[in-house]
């Protein structure tokens, strides 16, 4: 494994993925993916894959757009299926959120996103099965729904591939080497690689990929649970996804047969767990919680079978948002890591921008508002987010590692 | 038949590859594997009323017109079919074949999925002694899983491996 690469991206999930495709659309062909397990691994093959556009920053709306636009022409763009299907989204309201929801439509709107602020007497028309009587208000997405994480990031992985791309699974970075002219090579259990752009898409990994080039990067894992239902006769039909902010659950269609049942509550940050020793089986207490929660406002919750339960991990920043960036401090290395549960609907975007950051003199000026040093400057991202529940900088260390910040 | 390689990951995790050019070859290089003899062995331990064998399908397969392959094989080795959600969802096989977490959990002596990409939610349902992947894109993630990679296209390979299979009644 003496070869050399134009550049190197750490991670086969949907983000490394996604940065390959628009690497090898831009013509840098001559890439490696270093995976330390297998392709859609990690965060990726764990997603609940709901793909909306409702944020309060427009920049994210444009990106969530962008993603929506891809996986819904996935097989045209990538020649391989996303499974989007497109079911609408319901984000539910009352008087605690009436003001975000008319902040983000108000961007949706002057972005074009075909959204509408609904009535309860509309959201039960669209969703005809909701009970949630203390919902006074909503947004109707009308173009939004969900698709296939895992088949998503191989058909970035395959394009890439048929492209020039050399896919190395089981390869893990044990190292990165810099000279004077920065970084240099990859040290990985296979071998060492030659290459002067290294692009650290690690997810829950990354926080250690950026150690071996001296930055610490303010990600904290955390678990996050998704529990499926078996539906009854007669199947809700339609059946938009829903997103509940009172219960802090979110429900949505897996095929005909199952609803996948989220949570996202504040709470949910706070169950750290250290990449290298996560099992993602899942904690029944908290599967029982989230089904409870999701009853309320969809009462056929409560009579389904259980139908699998799991746990996926959220790599989360502390403003709940992504690390974009290319080093002023190592030349060479770039990051796009700190997903922070918003990794599927954004790669799309995400690697765009990166292969934008990686190739181009004058890239993407949106890339700036994810620097590294907004944290440091004070100069949050400010929208909604199913994650803000993680402005917990004190908590910002592996579990384990308490004060090494 | 297209050029097929089998991939056997050997204890100490080296890879041994061989490729082969046509269907003697392929015979040849799945015995002197010791892929035949194991799989022998689990169709004897099937006869004899173990649950010993699944043959599962996934997206690869195309459509519901080759998994009438993954029944004749599953027949031949005395074993079940199963598939992924995305061949469930497409409707290629009965939904309650579904293996993966949110379908059925099974836990044979032998694994043989076809097609599959080898995804984590699919991979968490099977807890097989020796699992067998049949894929044709040599860089599927389910070849990382396996004991035992055939790279090729399962509709040429499967028919190879019933011939094999109902040839050989009781090994």
């Amino acid at each position: 494994m003496s070869k050399t690469f134009e550049a190197v991206i750490i991670g086969g999930g949907i983000v490394g993925a996604s940065t390959a495709f628009h690497l090898v659309r831009k013509g840098c062909t001559r890439i490696a993916v270093l995976e330390k397990d297998r392709v859609g691994s990690g965060s990726t093959g764990r997603s609940s894959g709901v793909i909306r556009q409702f944020y309060t920053h427009p920049t994210l709306v444009e990106m969530a757009r962008t993603g929506l636009e891809y996986y819904a022409r996935f097989a045209e763009i990538t020649g391989s299926p996303s499974d989007f299907t497109k079911t609408g989204f319901i984000l539910g309201g009352n008087e605690s959120n009436a003001e975000t929801i008319r902040k983000g439509y108000a961007i949706q709107r002057e972005l074009g996103i075909r959204s509408q602020i609904v009535s309860p007497d509309e959201m039960v028309r669209r969703h005809p099965f909701l009970r949630a009587t203390d919902l006074t208000t909503g947004l109707f997405e009308e173009e939004a729904g969900y698709a296939d994480a895992h088949a998503s990031c191989l058909g970035f992985m395959r394009y890439a591939r048929d492209h020039g791309a050399v896919i190395m699974q089981g390869t893990e970075v044990t190292g990165i080497e810099t000279d004077a002219d920065g970084v240099c090579a990859v040290r990985t259990n296979r071998g060492t690689i030659a290459t002067r752009t290294v692009i650290n898409c690690g997810g829950p990994w990354a926080r250690n990929i950026g150690r071996m080039v001296g930055i610490d990067l303010p990600i904290r894992t955390s678990r996050h649970h998704v529990v499926g239902v078996s539906l009854p006769e007669p199947q809700p039909d339609p059946f938009p996804i829903f997103s509940d902010p009172i219960r802090s659950v979110y429900i949505r269609p897996e095929g005909k047969r199952l609803a996948l049942l989220g949570s996202n509550h504040p709470d949910d940050a706070r169950d750290a767990v250290h990449p290298d020793r996560f099992a993602d089986d899942a904690d029944p207490e908290k599967a029982a919680d989230i089904r409870q929660r999701s009853s309320i406002p969809l009462p056929f919750l409560r009579s389904g079978e259980m139908a699998g339960l799991w746990s996926g991990m959220y790599a989360i920043t502390p403003d709940g948002f992504p690390i974009l960036e290319k080093s002023a401090h190592v030349k060479g290395y770039f990051a796009a890591c700190g997903l922070s549960g918003h990794g599927f609907k954004l790669a799309p975007a995400i690697g765009r921008m990166m292969a934008s950051l990686v190739t181009e003199s004058a890239p993407d000026p949106r890339v700036r508002l994810f620097r590294l040093a907004r944290f440091r400057e004070n100069d949050y991202i400010d929208s909604v987010t199913t994650s803000a529940l993680s402005r917990l900088s004190s908590e910002f260390a592996h579990p384990e590692e308490g004060s090494d910040e | 038949m297209n050029s097929v390689q089998v991939v056997q990951k050997e204890p100490d995790g080296s890879i041994r590859a061989n490729a082969v050019a046509d269907r003697d070859g392929l015979e040849r290089e799945l015995r002197e594997s010791g892929l035949i003899g194991k799989l022998l062995q689990a169709k004897a331990e099937a006869a004899a009323g173990e649950s010993a064998v699944v043959v599962a399908g996934g997206r690869g397969m195309n459509g519901a017109a080759n998994f009438r392959l993954l029944f004749e094989l599953a027949e031949a080795l005395g074993g079940k079919v199963g598939a992924t959600r995305a061949a469930v969802e497409a409707g290629w096989i009965a939904y309650e074949h579904k293996i993966g977490r949110t379908g059925q959990s099974v836990s044979p002596k032998v694994y043989i999925a076809c097609g599959v990409s080898g995804a984590v939610q699919h991979v968490a349902g099977v807890r097989a002694d020796l699992f067998v992947a049949v894929n044709n894109d040599p860089d599927a993630p389910v070849f990382q899983v396996a004991d035992y990679g055939i790279v090729g296209d399962a509709a040429q390979i499967l028919p190879e491996l019933i011939a094999i299979f109902s040839s050989t009644q009781g090994g």
